[in-house]
């Protein structure tokens, strides 16, 4: 099922495809948007530089209500792998680089994040390179404040660069 | 040799001089745009798609893009997460329209309307406590009414939002 336009003089008119009557109100691939699959990659990886080493989890792209629990569930993954490594081996860095999107609910799981490390006492540091969408809405939120934050991978680890 | 039709020709004292200048021939974008969104996780995104590229079209700054964007993406996400909960899923609408001020200003009027009934949301729950903060932070104006009824007539559940004045069209 394709999206309508329609023009009515000045006004353009567009229509999301319908509910399917099976009710799962699931948007469908023909709809007006960025396919779903790819409205966020992430991905977690083990790094070492100058002899630190760190799970990064990589973010690109947009965190909002339909991505959020994938980057919890990284998160999660995360903090399991260094809570298993020598209490001075690794740490956890989430990327956020490439994120072009950060909403409420993504916040919310970066502060969530950033508690549940506390609590093991592994600092989790985040990773944003002061780009307007990211930065804005953590600085707007006061957040700037509770989250560890750094300008890059290598700041996180404390590396020189 | 008569002049040619590349834009390449029409630069300088020496453009011909009847042509119309080129880059004055940009077509027009709308002023309104209107979504009807499933009201489920994905409508965030594709309000925020459309949203870039109609705003895209209109030439408005780039960083009042991102605010108007972060806006609506909240208002369109409470009403995917709480209007219709429990019950079958219906729409979320949204309508954007630029508005010229008096003083030839321009703003954008944004409105994300459901037709459902949202669960009371406790303020505490945490997306709520960041959600409208952030809406208000980065708009004008955010305006929710909710509209009750009582007994089982429809609710339904409007956000207007306003941006900040952007200066007049060619003041740039």
């Amino acid at each position: 099922m394709s999206a309508v336009t329609r023009e009515l003089g000045d006004q353009h008119r567009y229509l999301a495809p319908m509910q399917e009557s099976d009710g799962t109100g699931a948007a469908h691939g023909s709809s007006p948007g960025p396919p779903r699959e790819q409205l966020a990659q992430i991905s977690t990886s083990e790094v070492r530089r100058d002899g630190r080493e760190a799970v990064v989890v990589t973010v690109a792209g947009e965190i909002d209500i339909h991505t959020v629990d994938r980057l919890r569930g990284a998160v999660a993954e995360g903090l399991a792998r260094v809570v298993d490594e020598p209490a001075d081996g690794l740490a956890l860095v989430i990327d956020l680089t490439d994120v072009t999107f950060l909403g409420s609910q993504g916040l919310t799981a970066l502060v969530e994040a950033t508690k549940a490390a506390q609590r093991r006492k592994e600092p989790l540091r985040i990773v944003v390179d002061h780009t307007r969408p990211v930065i804005r809405p953590i600085e707007l939120t006061g957040l700037h404040d509770l989250l560890a934050l750094y300008r890059t991978v290598e700041e996180a680890l404390g590396v020189e660069i | 040799m008569p002049p040619t039709d590349t834009p390449e020709d029409l630069s300088g004292p020496s453009a011909y001089p009847c042509r119309p200048p080129v880059h004055g021939r940009r077509p027009r974008a709308p002023t309104q745009v209107s979504l009807q969104l499933p009201a489920d996780t994905i409508a965030p995104s594709m309000a925020r798609h459309q949203l870039r590229r109609w705003l895209a079209a209109a030439q408005w700054p780039a960083e009042d893009v991102d605010d108007i964007v972060m806006a609506a993406s909240e208002a369109v996400s409470n009403s995917a997460e709480h209007a219709y909960a429990g019950r079958p899923a219906g729409f979320v609408d949204l309508q954007a329209t630029i508005e010229t001020l008096s003083d030839g200003r321009r703003r954008i009027i944004c409105v994300i309307t459901d037709y459902g009934r949202w669960r009371p949301v406790p303020v505490e729950h945490e997306n709520r406590r960041r959600g409208l903060p952030l809406m208000r932070a980065v708009m004008e104006t955010v305006t929710i009414d909710p509209r009750s009824d009582g007994g089982d007539q429809a609710r339904y559940t409007r956000v207007v939002l306003t941006s900040r004045p952007i200066p007049p069209a060619g003041d740039r």
